[in-house]
């Protein structure tokens, strides 16, 4: 530290908290969530119908202050990663138009290759599984090997505990191993301390 | 009528990556499940994802994109992604409008074959 610095006091650490993972896992959920609880703002719309987040979403200055240490972060909530968009799913499953699902489908896949490109430019890494469903998708995966290769910390988020079909101890199981693995609700803040926890301990 | 291509790993070692993704989605799209022994790493399955995102069709017939699944070959260690990260044994490429895929648990790839793709 200069003295300049020391003189003006501790410059407080900033950290950008990227929100990675499958279509619907509930990245935008547990986003809003954390910004809700640490300065009343929401970071994205939330939708049943897949895709909802479509282009990168951040929030800037978020402020956690846990065990006497204070935290800067920018959320930064990324669409959702998949290898496949039918725009037909949208018609069929969700009601939409087709010119709607045609115009959501395009979004989707332009959202989806700007999450890849974002992998890049976060500091930590929040990989949201849904642990109602079985956690060996190709997906969760490939981010976590990515962001492994770029050296990214990395927390496994098990998240929608709240449902009775949730089995976060797979999740655990399959990733424990090398990664912190915080069991979550996004929806009704189950855990969250734990998680601002592993944050701390991640940066 | 489906069709399934392996491709071994000294062949699909000889293309650079550009070649490898073309002849991926290029043989995917006339609906071919294809398996790459060998496998693709992370890295080059968000490169393959990035390209099909890009070839995704949105007039009859479309190209919805594709199932990507990857297999390990050493099921005896307990944690699943560290065997994963080391033990890449191959991948399935396969049009995700002529698969389903039924199991999945790094044990038995369980697929359902549809014939709707492509149109006869």
């Amino acid at each position: 530290m200069t003295i300049l610095s020391s003189l003006l006091g501790k410059k407080r650490k900033t950290v950008s908290i990227g929100f990675c993972g499958r279509v619907n896992a509930g990245k935008t959920t547990l986003a809003n969530r954390i910004a809700m609880d640490l300065a009343g703002k929401k970071v994205g719309k939330v939708s049943s119908i897949p895709h909802e987040t479509r282009e990168t979403n951040k929030v800037e200055h978020i402020q956690l202050q846990f065990n006497g240490k204070n935290l800067d972060m920018t959320l930064v909530d990324l669409p959702g990663i998949t290898t496949k968009i039918d725009y037909r799913k949208f018609m069929e499953n969700h009601g939409l138009t087709k010119e709607e699902s045609i115009q959501r489908a395009k979004e989707a896949t332009r959202g989806v290759v700007e999450a890849i490109k974002m992998l890049d430019q976060i500091d930590i890494a929040l990989v949201i599984v849904d642990s109602t469903k079985p956690p060996f998708d190709q997906i969760d995966l490939v981010i976590v090997g990515n962001l492994e290769a770029k050296g990214i910390p990395i927390i496994i988020c098990a998240n929608k505990i709240d449902l009775d079909e949730a089995n976060p101890q797979l999740v655990e199981e399959t990733f424990n191993s090398i990664h912190f693995v915080v069991p979550i609700s996004a929806l009704t803040g189950e855990n969250i301390e734990s998680l601002y926890k592993n944050i701390i301990i991640s940066t | 009528m489906s069709k399934l291509d392996l491709i071994s790993k000294d062949a699909a070692q000889k293309l650079d990556l550009e070649t490898k993704f073309t002849m991926i989605i290029d043989r995917v799209k006339k609906g071919t499940i294809l398996v790459l022994e060998g496998g693709l790493s992370p890295e080059e399955q968000t490169g393959l994802i990035n390209r099909v995102m890009m070839q995704i069709e949105f007039e009859e017939p479309s190209f919805a994109g594709v199932e990507l699944i990857s297999f390990f070959n050493d099921p005896s260690h307990s944690s699943f992604w560290r065997r994963s990260k080391r033990q890449l044994s191959f991948t399935v490429v396969a049009p995700s409008s002529t698969v389903k895929i039924l199991r999945n648990d790094n044990e038995i790839l369980s697929l359902l074959l549809k014939d709707s793709y492509p149109p006869t």
